[in-house]
């Protein structure tokens, strides 16, 4: 055999696939033939190379992506099923709107938002009382800054939104700066296909304590005390330092005369950042998202704006890299206990034992996906830090 | 008499039990993703061919028979789907790669997982693996394709043929011109070893 004769047999020849008769002639030009010899070098080299590629992890959005597009669909199955048994209720993929919507209403609180939060009292009032609430807008009027922007923030180019938590912020309201209160959500926006669903299906038979709709306590909790630090760890003192990981936020509550004109002024003027405002009645709370490299920049700017109104910002910084390396060995410990499990059941006879292992099976997948969700959320709340203002009504001194 | 796992799972979710057909995507998300990804090179359409092909299975599991596994029968969708919309791309002329080095503070994005290499040698992965991503989409897709299946997911050449519909021969000869193109491009980008020699090629040049 000779080289243009041996040369297409080269890659079954690496792979072992060749039959008997072709490996041998193969072989025995491969001993005399140090062209075709490097040739077989280079193709595992090259073989070497595509393998080396990583295995990619599938994005934490893809979950609920697939089961906003599986809802949209019509079950074919339980159509068929329907048509055929003459049944009325049958399972769909629409009993899966709920945790993807837990799962974005998880976002929202994990990124340390919902501690800001007005109590829904305030920000919700009844439609007819809503009026009595907005404070008179004449009062101290004068005291307000004007309409001419200080110099140094007038020539800002690009307005950027930064999505935060995977939802789109809403972008700051229009010239004039009235916040159009029907339309404000309160406190951000979960992923509009995921509640679209509604909320009045049943909830999904994932189990008896159904994770998705109890999310572990991850977000910061109380108030001002920021990020809640689960104090759980096994192993202290082996543990090398972490990087630190800062999460940070600054707040303040400033008291105007009416929130809804003054919210609007200052969003227009801090629009180079994403800005959301949210409230009803007389509270207005507008949330800056600043990347995290931004944050000391959007500070000083945000104080300079309040200087006029006599408030500053409080600054608060949380490390919260524990709490991520917390999560990642909750993540590993999770996905070690699902292919053992999984591992397990292929060879699983029993079908009882089968059936058994399916629902532990189905419990850990679950928590892996919190687990993940956890981690995500708290990469986006390192990488993008939040400036709360709640405008009240009051008197101004 | 005792069934595999995906079994039991597809014969559930044909009688229309969505916890098993979400255990079934479970089982299955990653391979089916990291095909996708392999195939079109950027986390975007990834997703989108892998969650259309779900959305494929789910709609036809009716029409799975077992005649091969499940893990088959799915690859083949996903297969199907990366093609479908390969072949639009190509017919629009848009072929891009995540711009994964690119990205700001030191952020490398998901394609380095090694978080055990120094930022220097993470980043010369990253590179290399873009190199290597890019070459491996510059081959048409039914080579594209076969060379995933095999190098990424470890087929074997019957698995191929059976997953793709194609016959043993072309298997092995879509397989064998598609990694001599790559050896090729790799040579030509010097990633292989320089102590391989190769005789120039005659006749019409490795192109696919």
């Amino acid at each position: 055999m000779n080289c243009d004769g041996v040369r297409p047999l080269l890659s079954a020849y690496i792979d072992q696939e060749l039959s008997g008769g072709e490996l041998l002639r193969v072989e025995q030009h491969l001993r005399r033939c140090h062209w075709c010899a490097a040739e077989v070098d280079a193709l595992r080299q090259t073989v070497a190379l595509v393998a080396s590629l990583d295995e990619v992890e599938v994005p934490a959005t893809f979950r609920a992506q697939l089961h906003e597009r599986l809802v949209a669909q019509d079950p074919p199955i339980a159509r068929a099923r329907r048509a055929a048994q003459g049944r009325s209720r049958v399972p769909s993929f629409r009993r899966w709107a709920i945790p993807a919507a837990a799962a974005a209403a998880f976002v929202i609180g994990v990124a340390g938002l919902s501690r800001f939060a007005p109590p829904a009292a305030q920000v919700e009032p009844p439609p007819g009382e809503s009026v009595a609430v907005v404070p008179e807008p004449h009062v101290g009027m004068d005291e307000v800054p004007g309409q001419p922007l200080p110099p140094d923030t007038s020539d800002i180019a690009e307005p950027a939104h930064h999505p935060v938590n995977g939802s789109e912020v809403q972008p700051p309201s229009g010239p004039g700066g009235k916040v159009d209160q029907s339309d404000v959500p309160p406190t951000g926006q979960p992923e509009p296909g995921a509640v679209a669903a509604g909320p009045t299906d049943p909830p999904p038979a994932f189990g008896d304590e159904g994770p998705a709709t109890e999310p572990p306590p991850v977000g910061p909790t109380g108030s001002g005390t920021g990020v809640t630090t689960a104090s759980v760890s096994q192993e202290t003192g082996e543990q090398p330092p972490l990087p630190p990981q800062p999460q940070f936020s600054a707040m303040a509550e400033v008291t105007v005369a009416d929130p809804a004109a003054e919210a609007g002024r200052l969003a227009e003027r801090l629009s180079e950042w994403s800005v959301q405002q949210n409230g009803r009645g007389g509270t207005v709370e507008l949330q800056i998202f600043v990347p995290a490299e931004d944050f000391r920049e959007a500070v000083a700017r945000v104080d300079s704006e309040l200087a006029a109104y006599g408030f500053r910002l409080a600054v608060q910084e949380k490390d919260v890299a524990s709490q991520l390396a917390e999560t990642e060995e909750r993540i590993t410990e999770l996905e070690a206990a699902r292919d053992a499990l999984s591992a397990r059941l292929e060879g699983e006879a029993d079908q009882d034992r089968l059936e058994e292992g399916l629902q532990e099976l189905a419990k850990i997948r679950q928590q892996l996906d919190t687990e993940r969700t956890n981690y995500e959320n708290l990469r986006e709340a390192v990488e993008n830090s939040v400036i709360v203002l709640t405008i009240k009504p009051g008197p101004t001194e | 008499m005792s069934k595999s796992l995906d079994e039991l799972l597809v014969e559930r979710a044909k009688r229309g039990d969505v916890e098993a057909f979400e255990q079934l995507i479970s089982q299955h998300e990653k391979t089916v993703y990291n095909i996708a990804y392999r195939l079109t090179g950027n986390h975007e359409d990834a997703s989108d061919i892998a969650q259309e092909a779900f959305i494929r299975a789910y709609s036809s599991l009716a029409d799975f028979r077992g005649d091969s596994s499940f893990a088959t029968w799915l690859y083949r969708i996903v297969n199907n789907a990366c093609l479908d919309e390969l072949r639009r791309r190509k017919r629009q002329k848009v072929t891009y790669l995540d711009q994964s080095v690119e990205m700001e503070d030191g952020e490398v994005s998901r394609q380095v997982a090694d978080t055990a290499d120094g930022p220097e040698q993470a980043l010369e992965r990253v590179e290399l693996q873009r190199a290597v991503q890019e070459s491996i989409l510059q081959l048409d897709e039914e080579y594209r394709v076969v060379l995933v299946m095999r190098e990424l997911q470890g087929y074997s050449y019957n698995e191929i043929a059976e997953a793709l519909h194609l016959n043993l021969g072309t298997v092995k000869s879509r397989l064998n011109r598609a990694r001599g193109a790559l050896k090729e491009k790799f040579m030509s980008l010097e990633l292989l070893s320089s102590s391989v020699v190769c005789r120039p090629r005659r006749g019409k040049a490795h192109e696919l």
